[in-house]
């Protein structure tokens, strides 16, 4: 019996790795992800639609990108932030965006409408606002860093960057965390 | 001869017309300093936080009821104007106000709030009456305006509700002038009319009955004049309206009146104005009060106490039927009215709700921090708004449970509880907000705060800081090094030494810090602290945003030294917001009262502890609610409910603290006496009590406790200080700082890693 069990052990082990190999991404975090999708695709042998539907997918994130930049920045027109095309395979396994509540989107906007205004203290007021109601937001935190690089507060913006990257690290959040580290290595703090 | 006279009689009428018309000046001088003072004294107006309603938001129907009650918002059936709310079950319609914030104009919306399961499910916009739209439209946000929670006055010391003429509700003007001084508009501060109807009626009466005063005589007797009714208070009196009525317009005049009138006596304070008059009989805004009301209030002018209508009812109620017929007679209201009005009861509250919100330790805090940034001037300057955090839900859930939980102590404590005292500080973690306060156990009360002003020793809340202090030290320590908890002898002065003992009267011997931290054993924190030098330890708590000087004895290392409630809540904020200090603050934003934006307090945050070090901090905290020294938290809360705390007992048991906090509150509790007694109360068995009971009507979000990017969980043995395998003996998990890991390994988990590890997969 136990030796049965080991044997399933190994043996689920052997092919998972293999698995794991011939899809070539033995070091995606999301393996376990990876393994679960193939057990849902019979053969290997249809990358080729995965990969179709990858791009459509990598099409529908840089205009996600794009709209984030036009409306979800504070009027910086120095941090360009196109979203860098990662390896196709793992697109597909892009985890789901991190769910905002419309009142943070409301908020948002509300701040990068001040912040395009050039009305930086109302676009902070706003951002305050979203923190409260999620103070887990990363983009909350990009974006009121990009604010205090609007206002000469190299300092603080910094810290607030710091403080993004300080809090839970989510999968969901993966982009946001990599745009602060972009943004701290941007004023050599990092 | 007679020339001489001349020019004598004349210099004699010079030298009185001189000193005459000094006397005026000064007078004059005088009247004008007060009521500059008074006039401009436009109070600063503190308002709570406002409620912001979203889709998502935890908030039940009740807490949401609760809080539109407290805005004086009006229940019906149907809501029909601004200022009306209705509910269903689980919805709530509302026609809000409207507020003019600092960032926005807030517009009045009449809009419906479903609820789910203590959560805002949806916020939509309904059509107004007469407003065409076609369906209810989904609102992402919409903010509530905030409650007043008192004003500044520069001349005063007591909070005073101050109000402006436009303010007014309906008919109080008119009310107010056909009773008190109908010539009001037209006189020049005396009407001879009314002298002359005063001296008609006290002739027939036979007696000084009835003074013919005009508002403004009323006005400046309420200012400098003693009671006493004689002639010459008369004439001055009289020169004074005068002089008032010279310098000051109608309106400026009747505005002061306003905020000036006695209208009764609250324990030792007068209630002076309309304003708090409104809140002290009505638990209303002035600007929301109706008809009969406002007749109630006018009628009272005349003698307060007299009619007062707690303990007067009959009286008052004869009062205001007076006041509503005089109205009616000069055509001020319709008969209909008057008939409605006549009817209606007089709607007392039985606690004044000004003083149901009134928040002495909290406005002690809002001023503090105002003098930080404001000279005293600008404070008192005309009309500022100032935005605060207080959250009026959660102020009244520790008010609530303080009282109860107290009283179930004295339940068992009896005697022994004599004179307890407590202070209670709420802060948001994440952003270091005061979101509530009590400065002692008569929470309506000002006086001493004890909050802020209660320096007491803090026991065992310092050892945070002493293991912090190791735990930043990666390559030397960590969660699980092992520090002796034995008796020890530390040389101080005069050849005398400190040996401090454990709670228990028990040594340990060899534990864990984390051990060591969960259980609060003194001796392995003595014996940590003195190997890391007392002036490190002093230094932590300094960067966590301590600003007091400590002395650097080894009984500081145990809280020998005092330290304030409110700096106890500033020291473990910067740890529950990971290592990220924010100064603690009650203000948000100060307005003047043309609303531009005087100052910002703006979200500013400094990085003074490592991610990780800050983790391993908080890990331990948490181990104290979940084996160690806090655990009978979990009696009332459940035990999933990740939270992070310390106890602290000081000598004798004289003082009993509890800090905690979760995701989104932190809380710190004191209780002890003011003269520094005994107590029977440990940290625990006094101060968490209080604490939990809060933290549990709370609800709140559990302390998340992932780990960053530097810290690994692994196998430990302590024993050895050795890397192991799950199934070894002695083997425990720990958070470990990734770089600075051992890299040996016991026999057991080496040699036979990999099948303890697969053992482990099959048992």
């Amino acid at each position: 019996m136990m030796k049965l069990k080991v044997l399933r052990f190994t043996l689920t082990c052997v092919i998972t790795l293999a698995a794991m190999f011939l899809v070539g991404c033995a070091q995606n975090p999301y393996a376990v992800e990876v393994e679960s999708a193939n057990r849902k695709s019979p053969t290997l042998l249809s990358q080729g639609t995965v990969q179709q539907q990858s791009k459509s997918q990598e099409t529908a994130v840089i205009e996600k990108g794009g709209a984030a930049n036009s409306r979800g920045t504070i009027g910086s027109p120095q941090s360009s932030s196109a979203p860098t095309l990662k390896s196709n395979l793992s697109s597909v396994f892009t985890p789901k965006p991190y769910p905002t509540k419309p009142a943070v989107l409301a908020l948002m906007d509300r701040a990068s409408a001040s912040g395009h205004r050039g009305d930086f203290q109302s676009a902070e007021v706003s951002l305050e606002r979203a923190l409260r109601i999620n103070p887990k937001n990363l983009k909350l935190y990009r974006l009121m860093a990009e604010l205090k690089i609007q206002k000469r507060e190299m300092g603080s913006a910094a810290e607030i960057a710091r403080k993004g990257l300080s809090i839970a690290k989510g999968r969901a959040q993966l982009e946001e965390q990599r745009r602060l580290h972009a943004l701290l290595e941007q004023m050599g703090q990092e | 001869m007679r020339k001489a006279l001349v020019l004598l009689l004349i210099g004699a009428g010079l030298i009185a017309g001189f000193l005459g018309g000094l006397t005026l000046l000064w007078t004059d001088y005088q009247l004008r300093l007060k009521f500059d003072g008074k006039r401009w004294a436009l109070p600063a107006k503190v308002y709570s936080r406002p409620l912001e309603l979203y889709s998502g938001l935890a908030l039940s129907a009740d807490d949401f009821e609760a809080e539109l009650k407290m805005l004086s918002y009006e229940k019906r059936n149907e809501v029909l104007q601004v200022g009306q709310y209705s509910r269903k079950g689980a919805e709530i319609h509302l026609f809000s106000r409207g507020f003019q914030f600092w960032d926005a104009t807030e517009p009045s919306i009449k809009m419906s709030v479903q609820f789910h399961q203590e959560q805002v499910l949806s916020v939509s916009q309904l059509p107004f009456p007469g407003q065409a739209m076609s369906s209810a439209l989904d609102l992402a946000l919409v903010r509530i305006e905030p409650l007043v929670i008192g004003g500044f006055y520069p001349n005063h010391k007591e909070d005073r509700v101050l109000i402006q003429l436009e303010q007014s509700p309906e008919y109080l003007l008119d009310a107010l002038l056909a009773v008190e001084d109908r010539q009001f508009y037209e006189h020049f501060g005396v009407s001879l009319k009314g002298i002359a109807r005063a001296m008609v009626s006290n002739i027939k009466a036979g007696r000084v009955a009835q003074g013919g005063s005009t508002l403004t005589q009323q006005l400046v007797k309420n200012f400098y004049l003693s009671n006493e009714r004689s002639l010459t208070r008369k004439l001055k009196e009289a020169v004074m309206a005068l002089l008032l009525e010279f310098h000051y317009d109608k309106r400026e005049i009747l505005e002061t009146y306003l905020n000036e009138v006695y209208l009764g006596q609250a324990g030792r304070y007068g209630v002076h104005g309309f304003g708090l008059a409104s809140e002290y009989y009505f638990g209303q805004s002035f600007e929301h009060l109706k008809l009969p009301q406002v007749a109630l209030l006018v009628g009272l002018v005349k003698g307060p106490s007299y009619y007062d209508p707690r303990s007067r009812p009959e009286r008052a109620l004869k009062r205001r039927n007076q006041v509503l017929h005089l109205l009616a007679d000069q055509g001020g209201i319709s008969a209909q009215q008057l008939e409605q009005s006549v009817r209606a009861p007089l709607g007392i509250v039985k606690n004044p709700s000004y003083f149901h919100y009134r928040y002495p330790a909290y406005l002690d805090l809002v001023k503090r921090q105002l003098r930080q940034n404001y000279r005293e001037e600008d404070i008192f300057n005309q009309g500022l708004k100032i935005f605060t955090s207080l959250n009026p839900r959660v102020q009244h859930v520790v008010e609530r449970e303080l009282a109860k939980s107290l009283a179930q102590l004295e339940g068992r404590y009896g005697d022994k509880l004599q004179e307890l005292e407590a202070a209670v500080v709420m802060t948001s973690p994440q952003n270091g907000e005061v979101v509530a306060m009590v400065g002692g156990r008569q929470v309506r009360e000002s006086g001493f705060n004890r909050a802020l002003d209660a320096v007491r020793p803090t026991g065992s809340l310092i050892k945070p800081a002493i293991y912090l202090t190791a735990l930043e030290r990666y390559s030397e320590y960590s969660l699980a090094s092992l520090v002796s908890d034995e008796p020890l002898q530390v040389p101080v002065e005069d050849g005398q030494f400190w040996s401090p003992q454990n709670f228990d009267r028990i040594s340990h011997g060899q534990v864990t810090l984390l051990q060591a931290l969960s259980r609060s054993y003194n001796q392995a924190a003595a014996r940590l602290g003195m190997t890391l030098g007392v002036a490190d330890v002093v230094d932590t708590l300094q960067r966590l945003g301590l600003r007091r000087e400590l002395s650097y004895y080894p009984s500081t290392l145990l809280g020998a030294q005092g330290m304030a409630p409110v700096e106890v809540a500033q020291v473990y904020q910067t740890l529950a917001a990971r290592g990220f200090q924010q100064p603690i603050r009650a203000i948000r934003e100060v307005m003047d009262a043309q609303g531009n934006s005087l100052s910002r307090y703006p979200f500013s945050v400094h990085q003074v502890i490592d991610p990780e070090a800050a983790y391993f901090i908080n890990y331990g905290l948490s181990q104290v609610m979940q084996k160690g020294t806090g655990k009978s938290a979990y009696r009332y809360m459940p035990k999933d409910v990740t939270l992070a705390g310390k106890t602290g007992t000081t000598n004798d048991m004289r003082d009993s603290w509890f800090v905690g906090y979760s995701e989104d509150y932190l809380g710190v509790v004191w209780l002890g006496r003011d003269d520094n007694g005994e107590t029977p109360l440990t940290g625990a068995s006094g101060a968490l009590r209080v604490w939990s009971q809060i933290f549990r009507n709370l609800d709140p979000e559990p302390l998340d406790l992932s780990t960053g990017e530097g810290v690994e969980w692994v196998w430990f043995d302590p024993s050895t200080q050795k890397r192991s395998g799950a199934l070894c003996e002695g083997a425990l998990r720990f958070p470990m700082h990734k770089e600075y890991m051992t890299d040996q390994w016991t026999t057991c988990g080496q040699g036979d890693r990999v099948i303890n590890k697969i053992k482990s997969w099959f048992n």
